[in-house]
C-alpha cells in the first residue's frame, strides 16, 4: 500500500491556500451523516492520495486508535462514533512522502452535502514552531459518486471581498495576511447556506478518482 | 495533545513542553523596548541554537513579504535552529509592571504538506525574560495552569478550547490585564528555560554562518 501510494502521489498539491480557515466546525451532531462511498482511496493527481475510513472504536478492528478520544471532548457524544472518518493525506514534496490525519465529517445543510477537515494527528520537523500553531477546520461542498470524489472550496478571496465592502457580516479577524473565521457554528452555517450556490463563492472543484 | 506529537515536541526542543498559545499579541507598539544585551547567539540545553537580532526592517523586507509589517522599529528577528531545521520568529520586547516579557510569532514558516498547511493558524506565544550579559532565561506560561484556572472558575478571560488545547482569544489588553494579575504566582511558569550566550572567540566555530546571516 505504502509503495503504491509513493509512486501514485503528485509533486505539488493544488489545494494549498485555498481555503477559509475556521476556529469552529461548520457541523453540529444532529447535521452529520454518512455515505459508505466515501471510503477508500482516492487519486487525487496533484493533491495527493487520500485514505478515507469510517472510524470504528471497537478495539478489535483495525481502525480503532486510542488517540481519537472524543468522549473526552467537549460536545462530543457516542452517537458521533459512527458517523466520524478517518482522512489519511499523502502527498510528496522534494522526493518526501509526507502524511497527515484528519477527522473528517460529512453533513447536510440545507439539502447540500459538506466535508468538514480538521487535523488530528500530524507532525511538524520544527518543535517551537509546532507550539505556535494551533488547528483550525476547513469545509468544501462534496459529491460523492462510486468512482469520483468532487470536492469545492470556498474561495477566501470571495470572502475578503464581502467583508471589504460590508456586504457581509461574520465573526471574523485578520491574521496572519488572511482572514480566520471565528464565527460558531450557527453562524457560519448561515453563511454557507447563504453563499454555497454562489458561484463566484466557490472555486473549481478539486477531483479524486477512486483507486 | 496526541502522545505521538507530545513525545515528538519533547524530543526536539527541551525550550518548551507546554505554553499557551495567543489570537492577538502581548504588546502595543507603545510598550514595546529595546535592549541592547538580547542580540546575539544562544545555545539551549538541547544543543538547539538561537540567534536573535534586531531587524532592519528596510534590509529585510527586500527579502521577503513576511516581515513587511514589522517596521516599528522594536523588532527583533529570531532563528531558531533544531537539528538541520531553521525557522524565524518575530520577538518582541516589552515590560509590563516589573517585568520583562516576550512575545513571539512565526514568520515566513514554511509547513511541507500542503493540505495540512491549510489547517494550522499560527499564533502568539509569551514568556517571561530575564536578560543578563551571559544569559537569557525564559519562563513559559504553563497550559495546565491555565486549565486549572479555567476549569475551576477562576479566571474571566476571552478563550476557546480547541480538541487539544485551549486558545486565548483576548485582545491585548485584556491579556495584559491576565498576565500581570499572575506574574509572580509561582505555579504560573513551567520550569525557566536558560539559554547560554555564545562566545564567539577564537576556536569557536562561527555560529553565524549556520543561521546564514545576513
Amino acid at each position: 500500500m505504502k509503495a503504491r501510494i509513493i509512486l501514485l502521489v503528485g509533486m505539488l498539491t493544488a489545494l494549498a491556500g485555498s481555503c477559509i480557515p475556521s476556529l469552529f466546525p461548520l457541523y453540529t451532531e444532529k447535521d452529520l451523516v454518512t455515505d459508505e462511498r466515501l471510503e477508500g482511496t482516492w487519486d487525487g493527481g496533484d493533491n495527493g492520495i487520500w485514505v478515507i475510513e469510517r472510524l470504528d472504536r471497537t478495539p478489535d478492528k483495525g481502525l480503532f486508535n486510542p488517540d481519537w478520544s472524543p468522549r473526552d471532548k467537549p460536545g462530543w457524544s457516542p452517537a458521533d462514533e459512527k458517523k466520524t472518518y478517518r482522512l489519511m493525506a499523502y502527498e510528496v514534496s522534494e522526493g518526501d512522502t509526507l502524511e497527515a490525519e484528519f477527522v473528517l465529517h460529512m453533513l447536510v445543510l440545507d439539502g447540500q452535502y459538506y466535508l468538514n477537515y480538521y487535523p488530528e494527528d500530524y507532525e511538524l520537523d520544527h518543535g517551537f514552531l509546532s507550539w505556535h500553531m494551533i488547528g483550525a477546520n476547513n469545509f468544501s461542498k462534496v459529491k460523492v459518486t462510486e468512482d469520483s470524489l468532487s470536492l469545492s472550496f470556498f474561495d477566501p478571496s470571495y470572502l475578503e471581498e464581502l467583508i471589504e465592502h460590508n456586504r457581509i457580516k461574520i465573526s471574523h479577524i485578520r491574521h496572519d495576511g488572511g482572514i480566520l473565521v471565528t464565527a460558531g457554528t450557527k453562524e457560519l452555517q448561515k453563511f454557507v447556506i447563504k453563499y454555497g450556490n454562489e458561484e463566484d463563492a466557490i472555486l473549481e472543484p478539486d477531483i479524486f478518482k477512486r483507486i | 495533545m496526541k502522545i505521538r506529537t507530545v513525545l515528538f515536541i519533547v524530543g526536539l526542543t527541551g525550550i518548551v513542553v507546554s505554553c499557551i498559545p495567543s489570537l492577538y499579541p502581548l504588546y502595543r507598539t507603545k510598550d514595546l523596548l529595546i535592549d541592547k544585551r538580547l542580540d546575539g547567539l544562544y545555545e539551549t540545553d538541547d544543543n538547539e541554537y538561537w540567534n536573535i537580532r534586531r531587524l532592519d526592517p528596510k534590509f529585510e523586507k527586500n527579502f521577503s513579504d513576511g516581515w513587511k509589517h514589522y517596521n516599528s522599529g522594536y523588532t527583533y528577528k529570531l532563528t531558531v535552529r533544531e537539528d538541520d531545521e531553521l525557522e524565524d520568529f518575530a520577538l518582541h520586547l516589552l515590560k509590563l509592571g516589573e517585568d520583562l516579557y516576550m512575545d513571539f510569532f512565526p514568520v515566513d514558516y514554511e509547513i511541507r504538506h500542503g493540505f495540512l498547511d491549510m489547517h494550522l493558524v499560527p499564533t502568539h506565544i509569551f514568556a517571561k525574560a530575564e536578560i543578563t550579559d551571559r544569559y537569557l532565561i525564559l519562563h513559559f506560561f504553563d497550559l495546565d495552569w491555565l486549565e486549572d484556572l479555567i476549569e475551576t472558575n477562576r479566571i474571566k478571560i476571552s478563550y476557546v478550547e480547541l480538541n487539544d488545547r485551549y486558545l486565548l482569544t483576548a485582545k491585548t489588553e485584556e491579556l495584559q490585564k491576565f498576565i500581570t494579575k499572575f506574574a509572580n504566582d509561582s505555579t504560573t511558569f513551567i520550569e525557566p528555560d536558560t539559554l547560554v550566550r555564545k562566545q564567539l572567540e577564537a576556536g569557536v566555530p562561527d555560529f553565524s554562518s549556520i543561521f546564514e546571516l545576513n
